[in-house]
């Protein structure tokens, strides 16, 4: 059907439409169910309600227009994020035998789902997991010349359960990104008990492929400044002076820990504080943040079998703190994005970490890490397009050099609230600036084109 | 050419008169008659309906009500006190969700059962057009040409 046909009807049925609007004007209902927005989904049975929710559900309950059991029930919800990415490492560059690749490949990202209950107004559990492939296909080692094997994990069983018994299947893995269950007695205070994402910064509250603007994660979330997630308690709260909030978290927890376990007494402790304003259509948010703990290992040793006697060892031990400020300030389409961040590590005399991809005996030094990035992103008026420039710099301890640029650009199209794609490229300088005896002169600087395309639901 | 003014009109004849009749409709922001409040300012409203203020200054939780998303009082609304456009909205909410924030307000798809809801319960907060305002409820404030005004 040619589009001068379609046209007429099209017209035909935004003036029904109108009209329809006339009556609603007039006191009648809009006629048809809006679009489902995406503000409330969920479904599931609905906890018992205290009473005050109960006496709203007896009133929404009463109309037969209204899911009455829509806001208290579990609610599911997710996003997921899949796409294509590209390196171009020299082929000269250590960095290149160990990533294996330059090539196109596919990616699969997030498949992150969150439950959410609230069976009373003052309590509320949340869990969000992700789902992943992972760790199927890693490099767990590499042969050397004192005789080591080329190890690639392989998650992949044979489907015994299959009529044939011969196909095999790729089990994956689930990631708990937080388990966490909120008590809240009032705006200015509640208690968060679990597993939570560590309150600091931006980037580490907003996490998800749909709220982050920039797909690329600084060093300070990649190496860990602080405990991404802490198992423990976090007190929260804010004050609200509209257009002004001052907000607060202090938190307690088994801090950094190798196994399950906190191997002493020591708790980490945390806090952040934040300034939000708002005036209009800008919002100006500050916030400084602040962790410290302790760290360590306990090696086991079988000292005798009869009788049966071991000899309990502490082999690593380290102090570290960090702190850190962020400043977003969002006006119309402009968002402004900037953090910094400073973590200190410390070894006892003697109990000092091994040092990844070393020799054996190579250890950790004591060392600060330094991270800053800014971030500046536009949202065209009326427009899908949304580009936007990151820029980082950190600086620590590496073989490829102590201090890393990350000058970058990218393009994020919303096509709708719940659908954008996400490109970014970004150009990786490493070089030593402080440290003597150069082991990067520019030869293992590469680029990364990465896009994924993300959906909420 | 030809095809882009048609469409052109198309788009302007649905979308041009539902803007302009909500925004030309008057709404009245409305709370329990037992509450103390007697006015509130507009940034208040937003902190309300963003969900981030969820105790009333004079005591007792918060109970905030919507209407659908693309309901013309609520795009009015959430154009005047939130400073957002439905698409913003949305994408205001799933951010919310992926923080681990707060629950958005509860819908109701009515306004005779939005007036039922605020007239009965003590916490509750949420907006009607100014001509369908009854004794049942009290106004603290109103939305008119996208801005917020005192009641």
């Amino acid at each position: 059907m040619g589009l001068r046909r379609v046209l007429p009807w099209a017209c035909a049925l935004a003036a029904l439409q109108l009209r329809a609007m006339a009556a609603h004007a007039e006191g009648e209902a809009p006629n048809g169910k809006p679009a489902p927005p995406v503000e409330g989904g969920g479904a599931g049975a609905a906890p018992a309600p205290s009473p005050e929710d109960a006496e709203v559900e007896a009133i929404l309950a009463s109309e037969a227009e209204v899911d009455a059991t829509r806001d208290r029930a579990l609610q599911l919800y997710g996003f997921f994020d899949f796409g294509l990415q590209k390196l171009f490492v020299p082929r000269s560059s250590f960095l290149y035998s160990s990533i294996g690749t330059n090539a196109t490949t596919f990616m699969f990202g997030n498949l992150n789902l969150f439950f959410d209950a609230q069976p009373r107004d003052d309590w509320r559990t949340l869990v969000e997991l992700r789902f992943t492939n992972l760790p199927h296909g890693e490099v767990e080692s590499f042969a050397t010349p004192a005789g080591g094997q080329f190890e690639r994990i392989d998650r992949t069983a044979r489907d015994s359960t299959s009529p044939n018994g011969r196909n095999r299947v790729l089990f994956g893995s689930v990631i708990i990104e937080r388990a966490q269950a909120q008590w809240t007695a009032s705006d200015a205070f509640g208690v968060i008990g679990g597993y939570w994402f560590t309150p600091y910064g931006i980037w580490n509250l907003d996490h998800g492929t749909p709220t982050l603007i920039s797909l690329l994660l600084p060093d300070s979330q990649v190496r860990e400044y602080f405990p991404l997630r802490q198992l423990g308690l976090q007190a929260l709260g804010v004050y609200n002076a509209p257009p002004y909030q001052l907000g607060y978290h202090v938190t307690v927890s088994n801090g950094r820990t190798l196994g399950q376990m906190d191997l002493d007494e020591d708790k980490a402790v945390g806090a952040r504080a934040f300034f939000a304003s708002r005036a209009g259509s800008s919002e100006l948010k500050l916030g400084v943040s602040g962790y410290y703990g302790t760290y360590g290992e306990k090696e086991a040793t079988v000292t005798s079998f009869v009788p049966y006697e071991t000899r309990l060892e502490q082999t690593i031990s380290a102090t570290e703190w960090g702190v850190g400020a962020d400043v977003s300030f969002d006006r119309r389409g402009l968002r402004l994005r900037s953090e910094g961040t400073v973590h200190r590590v410390e070894f006892e005399r003697g109990l000092r970490a091994p040092l990844d991809f070393g020799r054996p005996d190579a250890r950790q030094p004591d060392r600060y890490d330094l991270d800053a990035y800014a971030l500046v992103a536009y949202r065209f008026s009326e427009s899908v397009l949304e580009p936007f420039v990151y820029f980082e710099a950190f600086h620590g301890p590496s073989s490829v050099g102590d201090t890393t640029l990350v000058p970058s650009a990218g393009l994020n199209v919303h096509l709708a609230p719940e659908v954008q794609i996400k490109t970014q490229a970004a150009r990786v300088i490493l070089r030593n600036l402080v440290t003597e005896g150069s082991a990067a002169g520019g030869g293992n600087d590469f680029t990364i084109l990465t896009s994924r395309l993300v959906v909420s639901f | 050419m030809q095809r882009r003014h048609w469409l052109k009109l198309c788009v302007l004849a649905a979308a041009a008169p539902r803007r302009a009749w909500a925004e030309a409709q008057e709404i009245a922001v409305i709370v329990n008659p037992a509450r103390d409040e007697g006015r509130l300012g507009a940034d208040t409203l937003e902190a309300i309906f963003r969900t981030e203020m969820k105790t009333w200054p004079s005591g007792g939780k918060i109970i905030p009500f919507n209407f659908p998303a693309r309901h013309p009082l609520r795009v009015a609304f959430d154009r005047a006190v939130l400073h957002m456009s439905p698409d913003e909205v949305a994408r205001y909410w799933i951010d919310r969700r992926v923080r681990g924030g707060e629950r958005p307000p509860r819908q109701v798809e009515s306004t005779e059962l939005m007036m039922k809801v605020i007239a009965k319960l003590e916490g509750g907060i949420g907006y009607v057009a100014s001509s369908d305002v009854t004794d049942a409820v009290k106004v603290v404030a109103r939305v008119r040409d996208g801005e917020v005004h005192a009641p």
